[in-house]
């Protein structure tokens, strides 16, 4: 298993993981705020602009970094970019649906344009079909949650990254699945004027 | 050599900055306020943060004076006492105009008193005073210069460095017109600072309790709620929600649009249907005034009768404020935002601290203790706050050894224009600053030399109904492939809240050209112009004053002299008595002309004749007074 380098965990010195509880992000808030003061430009002289560019360069960082850190989605997008570059992974299609959700929407599109349906009882229909993606969604943010967790937050050290290529596969697998059912969340609302 | 561009609003290249005389002496905190403004500074003699307070007194308003041709007559109390007499002259609240376009404000052209034109890049308003303009940075380095002036005599040095507040909802072009102003009123301006921040480190600069605490600050014109977590030393904002078009001037605005409902009621024969029409202007003007007058009345009265035009009337505290209740409760639907950006509820807060001259007003307290839960926390006050908190700020980046660090956050989100008109967010609200974004860019098409990025800010899907900041073009790219080309942008955003760009060939590893076009405000060839006519002002204003100095001295001299010749003529030889005489009356002469170099040498020549006759004089003196005579 080849070391990448992702950032965010180099900036902290953390060793590299998915799934972080509360209580364990308040260490990280500490070491947050250790580096700020060490790197923040007030810190630095005024007068010297090469020390401010400097101490800007490396506070931008921390700060991106800290914010990757905090927030799970983001931070599994981190890892699935850093980790699938390297990776010998196929090409794929950027916008892959769960072919039973594909199917289902454009039937419900054409039964709706066919039979001239009100425009009610297409928000009905819509707003039912809705519900089904909502629940979709909920279900798919589960098994990536759950997934996640193997790979939990293992405190400061240099350790190479505990999952494999196909680990990311698989989650990108399901973060692709997530962002169609949003988008067709979004198109159905705006048909249903929600 | 391919160079790196920034947008404008840093303080220059650094070759130029590593070159420049190290500027020294103190830095200033401004409160550079929509209706006050005020200046301070931490005295080194007792290391506390001072409001520093001239011959008007601490609050200077932000108040100038113009005649037609643009000279500034007047700024300040003298300014904002002219206010209902000479309206189309006199400019106040021009913080609402800064980095504003006339599109931003047409809601509000009816209750501006001042004519509005756009500037040729039709970013910019600029204030119309008949034969000239003046743009609202302008009037703002004036008020500006007052106030550093103010420091100046009070502290007895040159000060050519400051922090100028801003409120934290101050985009882009607001905060880079605040920074020009400072620059045309010959300060650098270290930091652009946050208004509720900087009242937040004035409370908690040596406050040991750790919590989280709400900034409300309402001031004149602007609406800021900031949400912060002070622990040990630590000011880290978690949220920022606001209005720049929201303050105590719009309270003033709607008790004046009842006035003047009134008044027409009273006066159907007014014609005031145009509301751009001078006669419009002129009685709105009258309307806002005693609007003002009787907003402050009611903050201690229940109710008020009063002489409006000739017409008796009479309002009461209680109508009034069913006229201000819906703007009290935006400002509370504000705080609901931040409170829910930052992920907290009402209980987690500890206090929620009252800026701003605003928050006067029973209303705001009365809404604020039901919202809350409890009375809201007025132990600052709340119109010198912000202006101790700058001068706090200015004495760390000054130099000053201070455990206090200061997180702030960007209360907008930045994105970037793609297809279809919709906005791709780079850097979401509320992240702390400096923080940054990068984007690999390539060509699409086969030799593509150059492609287009535009920057926006705000919330909102669509590019059209967010503020446009600038656009960037990438130019000179070799021709290649489709696809072959890796230009990595990076978008930086400043401790100042303003952003920088600069673009780097990820293939050659060199940074590259990038050519910005701001979408706001003055270009930075305008500004050295206003700069350097500013500049010629600053020298002949040196220059009378150095006149008006020696002036004083050679009175002195001419005093004392007359004096001697009086008295102890007859320790002068007569050929020293008659140089004397000469050089005295040649001093008189030099001393009633302008003529500074007539003068210094007139003086020079007086002191060179009568320097000996002094001495014998002196030791004269001290001889009777050793021998017990008494001398005269």
């Amino acid at each position: 298993m080849e070391e990448i380098d992702l950032r965010p965990f180099k900036t902290f010195g953390l060793n590299p993981f998915l799934w972080i509880e509360a209580e364990e992000l308040s260490v990280i808030q500490k070491k947050y705020l250790q580096l700020s003061r060490e790197f923040h430009p007030d810190r630095v002289s005024q007068d010297n602009d090469d020390a401010q560019q400097k101490a800007e360069e490396i506070s931008s960082q921390i700060n991106f970094d800290y914010s990757q850190l905090k927030d799970f989605w983001k931070l599994l997008e981190v890892v699935l970019s850093e980790g699938l570059k390297s990776a010998n992974c196929p090409v794929r299609h950027p916008h892959q649906a769960p072919p039973e959700f594909a199917i289902e929407y454009f039937e419900l599109q054409e039964e709706i344009s066919d039979l001239g349906l009100s425009s009610e009882q297409a928000k009905l229909k819509f707003a039912a079909f809705r519900e089904k993606v909502l629940r979709k969604l909920e279900e798919i943010e589960g098994k990536v949650k759950t997934y996640a967790a193997r790979f939990p937050y293992q405190g400061f050290g240099k350790n190479s990254v505990p999952w494999t290529d196909s680990d990311l596969l698989f989650l990108q697998d399901l973060l692709e699945n997530l962002r169609y059912l949003r988008s067709f969340l979004r198109d159905i609302e705006s048909k249903i004027g929600t | 050599m391919p160079i790196q561009i920034d947008l404008g609003n840093s303080s220059g290249s650094n070759a130029a900055n590593s070159v420049a005389p190290k500027k020294l002496g103190p830095v200033i905190g401004i409160d550079l306020g929509t209706t006050n403004s005020l200046v301070a500074w931490v005295n080194p003699e007792n290391l506390k943060s001072t409001v520093i307070s001239g011959p008007e007194g601490e609050l200077i308003p932000s108040v100038i004076q113009v005649n037609a041709d643009g000279k500034v007559l007047n700024v300040g109390t003298q300014a904002f006492e002219q206010k209902s007499t000479d309206p189309a002259h006199v400019l106040y609240s021009v913080k609402r105009l800064m980095g504003r376009s006339l599109q931003d404000l047409e809601s509000q052209v009816a209750q501006i008193p001042y004519r509005l034109k756009n500037d040729e890049l039709n970013s910019q308003c600029l204030i119309d005073l008949g034969q000239k303009t003046i743009s609202p940075i302008e009037v703002s380095a004036e008020v500006l210069k007052k106030l550093k002036k103010i420091a100046e005599e009070k502290i007895g040095q040159k000060i050519e460095r400051a922090v100028i507040t801003v409120p934290a909802y101050f985009d882009d072009a607001q905060r880079s017109a605040t920074k020009m102003a400072g620059r045309l009123a010959g300060l650098e301006v270290l930091r652009v600072f946050n208004e509720p921040t900087a009242a937040a480190l004035a409370y908690g600069w040596n406050s040991s309790r750790p919590g989280i605490v709400a900034v409300y600050d309402l001031g004149g014109g602007t609406f800021d709620l900031s949400l912060l977590r002070i622990d040990e030393n630590v000011f880290e904002v978690l949220a920022t929600a606001g209005d720049t078009q929201l303050g105590g001037d719009d309270f003033d605005r709607a008790l004046a649009d009842e006035l003047l409902r009134r008044f027409e009621d009273r006066h159907p024969d007014a014609q005031l249907n145009d509301v751009d029409s001078n006669a419009h202007r002129k009685v709105y003007a009258q309307m806002l005034g005693a609007a003002e007058k009787i907003k402050k009345a009611l903050s201690d009265q229940e109710s008020l009768t009063f002489d409006l035009n000739g017409a008796r009337m009479q309002i009461s505290r209680t109508e009034v404020e069913k006229l201000w209740t819906p703007l009290v409760e935006e400002t509370l639907r504000l705080f609901e935002a931040a409170l829910l950006d930052a992920r907290l509820n009402k209980n987690d807060l500890q206090d929620v601290l009252l800026v701003g001259g605003s928050t006067r007003m029973p209303l705001v307290h009365k809404l604020l203790e039901k919202f809350f839960g409890k009375a809201p926390n007025a132990v600052l006050n709340p119109d010198q706050a912000v202006a101790l908190g700058a001068a706090l700020q200015a004495h760390i980046l000054g130099g000053n050894l201070s455990e206090h660090l200061l997180l702030d956050v960007i209360p907008l989100s930045l994105g970037i224009e793609t297809m279809g008109g919709t906005v791709s967010k780079l850097i979401p609200r509320n992240s702390t600053i400096p923080t940054e974004a990068r984007e690999v860019y390539t060509n699409h098409v086969e030799n593509q030399n150059s492609f287009d990025i535009h920057i926006v800010q705000g919330e909102r899907e669509l590019v059209k109904d967010c503020r446009s900041l600038a656009r960037f073009r990438l130019r000179g790219l070799p021709p290649a492939p489709a696809g072959y080309h890796r230009i990595e942008v990076l978008f930086r955003i400043d401790v100042n809240g303003i952003l920088n760009v600069r673009a780097k060939d990820l293939r050659s590893g060199r940074a590259h050209e990038i050519e910005v076009k701001a979408s706001f405000g003055m270009s930075e060839d305008e500004l050295i112009k206003l700069l350097e006519a500013s500049i010629d002002h600053a020298e002949s204003d040196f220059f009378e004053r150095q006149l008006r100095d020696l002036k004083i001295e050679a009175d002195s001299i001419v005093i004392a002299a007359e004096k001697t010749l009086a008295k102890s003529s007859h320790l002068a030889t007569p050929s020293e008595l008659s140089s004397i005489k000469a050089r005295l009356v040649d001093l008189k002469n030099a001393k009633s002309s302008s003529d500074l170099q007539a003068l210094q040498l007139a003086m020079e020549e007086f002191d060179a004749v009568s320097r000996d006759l002094a001495e014998r004089q002196v030791n004269f003196a001290l001889q009777a007074t050793l021998s017990g005579q008494k001398a005269e």
